[in-house]
Order: C-alpha cells, then structure tokens, then sequence
C-alpha cells in the first residue's frame, strides 16, 4: 500500500508495533493505561484512537457502543476489462441507478486495465452477524440482484463474488474525546461510503491534530482536544448525513422524482463543493493563528 | 434554561451560521427562512449542542421545520 509506506517511512519504523490489538484504556488521571491482547500494557500521556467504526476508543469515550447498521449491504469486486465487452466507457467513474440497488465503478491498474465496481442493495435490514462485516451468500446472489440492469451491469455482477459487505456508520457524537484519549476517522464519525469521503476525512482529522499538537504543553491537552473537535464535528457531520441522503437519491424508485434527482447530478461540482474544496490544513492553520494572535479588543 | 435566554443565544447561533442576523425570533418562522438548509440545519445543531451541552440527534434535527421546534427542545432538553 503506498499511502502505508508513506506513512511508515515518515515515521522511520522506529516506534510501530504490529500486531496490538487494543482491549482496555483505564483513566490514570491525566494519562491513560492500554492493555493488548497479547498481553502488553503501556501508559500513554495521549492516545489517538483510529481504530474503525467498530473502535474500543470510542466506547471508552463514550461509553456505549455508537455502531449503527444502515440496512444496505455490498456486493465487490475487481474484474478484467476484456471480461467486460458491454460496458461503454471502461476508464469512466460511474453510476448504475435503479430502484432499491445501485452500481459504482472505476478503473484501477497501472493501465486502468480492471474495474473495481461496489454495488450496493437495501437488505439485509438486520446484519446477522454482531462483530463481522462479511457475509457469505450463495453463488448467483449478486446476479440475482442486479437482473434485467444494463448488460455491463450484469457483465459485472457475474463474477465470482462470495460474500456481501454490511455498510455501518456511526451516530453523530457529541464528543470525540476523553481526558487524553482522542478519537479520528470512522471511530469518530463512520459514515457510508456514497460521497466517497471516508479516507479523505480521516486525513482532515489527522492533518487538524498535527496542526493543532506541536506547542502544546500536556496540562493543555485539554482545551487542543476541544479546538480539534469545534474544527471537525460539524463537517464530518454533514458529511455523515449527506452520505446517507444520497443513498436515498441513489435508490429512487421509478416516478417524479426521478427527473428531480437527475438535475441534481448535473450539478453535482456546485451543490458538493463544499466538501471537494475543503482546505483542513488552511482551516487548523488560521484557528491556531487566531488562538496565538486573538484580535485586539474594539477600541 | 430560560425562554429568553435561549431566544438571544438562537439569534447568536443563528448569526455566526448564516452571516445574518435575525430582525426577530418569530417562533412560527420557517427555518428555510433564516436561510437554514438541510445541512446547515446541522452547523446549527452541533453549535447549538456546544452552547446548550445537549445532544440533538439526526433524526429530531429532521422534525424541525420551525425555529419553534428548536427553541421547546432545547427548552425542554435542558430543563
């Protein structure tokens, strides 16, 4: 994974342990005590949990679980562009509408030579399983779903595909964070993954905490901690809803709205610029400058 | 908290979110009126929950159509 061996050679390898699975954070009075399952313990003066929608951080935050299931689930896969005769455009980014289900792809590849798609059904709407987000299905389930849609369609759904994907989110929260121990990314505000926003969000937070960390003393976490949530709460909220809204929009059944619905993708650059133009280091940046540099008092 | 109180704290969020502010607090005004769409109806909600030290939930944010929906919830969430 590139974005992994970014990440790793920043950090020079020194200082990341694989294989920790997180199982207890206890409150040590302005630290924290993490215990492993394999064992280890360590205190830590702050503690920045990215641990997932599923994240044991967050229930020591907030103490309940905030998991929430959508009622929609996905069928993926990757196939070869010479498997996939009918589809039109093979190097387009693209939506499949249809009532109740929907089909996204791209092409993916040095060469753009396979399509990866994700489609997406309204069932099953209760997740059988309580800690898993896979299920297996019987051969053909996917084609099934996707009958009678654009051959390209069905070219795709064709596939060997064995298992669906439950899609979670999380329900908004009111705070992200705990004496020393901080929440980012899914743990914090998991949403569907219609808007395509899950990843860059993550980064947003992470950019935002490095932003607002350098300088501050550890008797200051706390008020750092409650800048970084002010910054990113609201927008990952909305962002949080609208992936929901658009799951909606994407599952119209046939009737008037569907013509509503389509002008509204024609203006898909202005309504969702506000969250392709997003600067987040610009916005940490000006808050910790009006937080150093607070303006004169009116005169 | 008090009804006024938390008309002139309303007026205050409502002003940081829309750049406006409100000429009066007419409990039967529409919030699309105030220039509250559907999600900055949700800037106003996490501004409020900050100020009040509540929780509004998504789907009692959906049930607000009037500014008069917010201010009883949050009236009767805070008392």
């Amino acid at each position: 994974m590139p974005l992994q061996r970014i990440l790793s050679g920043a950090l020079g390898g020194a200082g990341l342990h694989l294989d920790h699975r997180l199982t207890e954070i206890r409150d040590l009075g302005g630290a924290a005590g993490l215990s492993f399952a394999n064992g280890r313990t360590i205190e830590a003066d702050l503690v920045v949990g990215a641990d997932g929608v599923r994240s044991v951080v967050r229930r020591f935050i907030t103490g309940g679980d905030d998991t929430v299931y959508s009622g929609t689930s996905a069928f993926r896969g990757i196939v070869p562009v010479d498997k996939l005769p009918a589809l039109p455009d093979p190097g387009a980014i693209q939506f499949w509408m249809g009532p109740d289900a929907h089909l996204l792809h791209y092409a993916i590849g040095g060469n753009a030579d396979y399509v990866n798609f994700f489609a997406v059904v309204e069932y099953p709407k209760v997740w059988p399983h309580a800690e898993k987000w896979l299920d297996s299905i019987e051969p053909g389930e996917a084609a099934a779903a996707f009958a009678g849609w654009h051959p390209a369609v069905v070219e795709m759904v064709a596939q060997h595909l064995p298992v669906r994907w439950g899609l979670f989110g999380t329900r908004p929260l009111l705070n992200w964070y705990r004496g020393a121990v901080v929440i980012l990314g899914d743990a914090a505000h998991a949403m569907l993954p219609h808007h395509g926003q899950g990843a860059n969000t993550t980064i947003e937070d992470a950019i935002t905490l490095a932003e607002l960390l350098p300088g501050t003393a550890l008797d200051g976490l706390g008020p750092m901690l409650a800048k970084y949530q002010s910054l990113r709460r609201a927008r990952t909220r909305k962002i949080q809803r609208s992936s929901w809204i658009t799951n909606s929009l994407l599952h119209l059944p046939d009737g008037p709205q569907l013509a509503e619905r389509d002008q509204r993708v024609t203006r898909f650059p202005e309504d969702f610029g506000w969250i392709h133009q997003f600067d987040a280091l610009q916005t940490a940046h000006d808050a910790t400058q009006t937080q150093r540099h607070p303006a004169p008092p009116h005169a | 908290m008090q009804q006024t109180e938390i008309e002139t704290a309303f007026a205050e969020l409502v002003e940081n979110i829309t750049g406006t502010q409100p000429a009066r607090i007419d409990r039967d005004l529409h919030l699309d009126k105030l220039g509250l769409d559907s999600l900055s109806k949700i800037d106003l909600a996490v501004a409020a929950e900050d100020r009040f030290g509540i929780a509004i939930p998504d789907e009692d944010l959906e049930r607000f159509v009037v500014v008069g929906d917010l201010l009883d919830y949050v009236h009767r969430t805070t008392a």
